[in-house]
């Protein structure tokens, strides 16, 4: 084996290691650093102006009873679970139905021209012995948690769900919900999530409205319908 | 080759040539001491960093041309980098996360071509195909997506077959074709002419759109402040896969397709299969697009722990795909370049007949700038661009 030649050429274009690893990680990390910086200040500029309050969270009287300042659904249509007596009516012209069964009832907001406004409302009910309305929540945010990137409850008192009720009984659990869309191209717009669980002794209900619109507002639309639900204790309307 | 026989030269058992006798083949990169024990990886190494397996997918893969003392720097800027992912997520800032995640590895691989100083001479047009080509098409990209499927809270609710196949199938399809376009301009250039180019075009190309295309697709959540409300572990996660696994995956994918098809219209005609079917752009540009469809669906269908582990799978048949891609780019010029005057290796520093492999460690020389590379024999040659 043999050695080759001595004069080696010198290589074209190398560097030192120390002074190229120095300065590889410098470029590195002030490039990072700039970004990051630019980052926050477009999210900062970008923020949206926080949103008021329907209510004061010092204000125990409002919110209760619920707003309801959406239409009354005059000739809606009847789901009616079979299996446990409660029944909800819904306005075929602002709701398509997504899913339904004896036990589910998914609704999608569609109004038409408005394809910005989104509301997606999920009802479902058991029996009352099996189920507590708090396993019934508990349950309906890990399904949640497979379509909704990182949602955690949100503490905000700006966005606290105030006397929580499903067709006029007071929930047991309420609470409001963030978290985001997640597609394969990346996390998308923030979602809202509305959560109330309830019992009347004969069945619970548990109820989740989502929603990707900015205006909190959007929630009421949900609330009217939710006023349409009947217990198997009430009475039903003719 | 003996060490009771002294001898000059010696024929390389794997790709035949008369080679100085020296650890490794000048032309192949072949271990040419007898005792095997004594070699890093006890078979032939990969081109690029001889001390690693062929299939052993590390950072080499992405970073072929980097000596070795400088592939620590990178693993540095990498870890560095991770761990600012880490230290974002877990402070629940997650809109910088995404946009660390978004910047960090295209950072890496720019920071990577000017380091190797590859295309000194071409500057504008090797980054404009590729790193420019790359972010425009992403953006361009993120907002198409958008506008083809409005993810709302409806798609929390119903995950139509439309939106399926539009999200999981369709979008990342289109996608490998743009990441493919740019860098397709250079396959027509003399200058450009090695499967290592394509793989390093395609593959710069990718993590720039996939880059872009995350932070156009993502621009509705930073703009909702800089730390919403989020659970701080599927958030890491993500941004983990967002940030390293997804543009991994998208590397190899384009690297290797992007690389045969340099292999196919580039290289010598003797080394047109010699990666099989794998270097057949008929099957690698399909292959390319099935393993960003497969991710698509991962995406969709997965969450958390197990869509990371099963994102992370694919990312390494990807870039145990590209690594071997290259591995076959290195080695594919040997027969038509003469062996010329000793040059100082990058990697080892060592004095090493110039040719294609250092005959001291085994790395390809491939890193010097094209200007210093031997000249080829003359002979037929593909078409110039005009």
């Amino acid at each position: 084996m043999t050695a080759a030649a001595p004069t080696a050429a010198a290589v074209p274009g190398r560097r030192g290691a120390k002074n190229t690893r120095r300065k590889v990680l410098f470029v590195f990390g002030a490039a990072l650093a700039v970004v990051l910086g630019l980052a926050v200040i477009a999210i900062a500029l970008a923020k949206p102006e926080p949103d008021e309050p329907q209510c004061p969270p010092e204000d125990a009287v409002c919110g209760q009873p619920p707003r309801n300042d959406a239409p009354p659904l005059v000739s809606g249509i009847l789901w009616r679970s079979a299996s446990t007596g409660v029944q909800m009516e819904y306005y075929p012209r602002l709701w398509k139905v997504v899913e339904q069964d004896d036990t589910n009832l998914k609704l999608s907001l569609s109004i038409p021209g408005r394809s910005d406004i989104d509301l997606f409302l999920w009802v479902r009910a058991a029996p009352a012995g099996p189920k507590l309305p708090g396993e019934l929540a508990e349950q309906r945010v890990s399904d949640l948690r497979e379509d909704i990137l990182g949602l955690e409850e949100d503490t905000d008192p700006k966005h606290a769900l105030l006397g929580p009720s499903i067709g006029y009984v007071d929930a047991d659990v309420g609470a409001a919900y963030a978290g985001a869309t997640d597609t394969p191209q990346g996390p998308g717009k923030p979602v809202s999530v509305l959560l109330m669980a309830a019992t009347d002794g004969r069945a619970s209900v548990v109820v989740s409205a989502a929603s990707t619109f900015s205006d909190r507002h959007i929630f009421g639309l949900a609330d009217s319908l939710l006023n349409t639900l009947r217990w198997p204790s009430q009475p039903v309307p003719r | 080759m003996t060490s009771e026989a002294p001898r000059t030269t010696i024929s390389c058992p794997d790709c035949g040539f008369e080679v100085p006798a020296l650890p490794y083949c000048v032309r192949c990169g072949e271990w040419l001491a007898d005792d095997l024990a004594s070699h890093p990886t006890a078979r032939r190494g990969f081109g690029a960093a001889p001390n690693e397996s062929r299939f052993a997918p590390k950072l080499s893969t992405l970073f072929p041309q980097l000596p070795r003392n400088e592939m620590d720097t990178f693993q540095l800027a990498l870890g560095a980098g991770v761990l600012v992912l880490l230290a974002l997520s877990i402070g629940r800032l997650f809109p910088l996360a995404l946009v660390a995640a978004a910047v960090l590895t295209p950072l890496l691989l720019i920071l990577y071509l000017w380091e190797v100083d590859l295309y000194e001479d071409e500057p504008l047009n090797v980054l404009g195909l590729t790193i420019a080509w790359g972010a425009v098409a992403g953006v361009a990209m993120g907002f198409l997506s958008k506008a083809v499927v409005d993810v709302d809270a409806g798609f929390v609710a119903e995950r139509t077959g439309t939106t399926v196949v539009l999200l999981g199938l369709v979008l990342p399809l289109v996608s490998v074709a743009l990441m493919l376009a740019g860098p397709l301009v250079l396959l027509p250039y003399r200058k450009f002419n090695d499967v290592l180019d394509g793989a390093t075009f395609g593959a710069a190309a990718a993590v720039t759109f996939v880059g872009a295309e995350l932070l156009t697709h993502a621009s509705a959540y930073l703009a909702g402040g800089l730390r919403p409300v989020g659970l701080i572990v599927p958030w890491t996660l993500r941004v983990v896969a967002l940030g390293i696994v997804i543009p991994v995956l998208a590397a190899g994918a384009v690297g290797g397709a992007a690389g045969s098809l340099w292999l196919r219209y580039r290289a010598p005609a003797r080394d047109r299969r010699a990666l099989g079917l794998l270097g057949n752009p008929a099957v690698a540009v399909p292959l390319a697009g099935a393993l960003l469809v497969a991710g698509a669906f991962v995406q969709l269908y997965t969450r958390e722990w197990l869509q990371l582990a099963l994102l992370a799978v694919i990312a390494l048949a990807a870039l145990l795909w590209l690594r071997n891609v290259i591995d076959v780019g290195l080695r594919q010029e040997s027969a038509e370049i003469e062996i010329g005057p000793p040059v100082a290796c990058a990697n080892c520093g060592k004095d090493t007949p110039r040719h294609t492999f250092c005959a001291s460690c085994g790395v390809s020389l491939q890193a010097l700038p094209k200007s210093t590379r031997p000249p080829r024999r003359p002979g037929p040659a593909p078409p110039e661009a005009a």
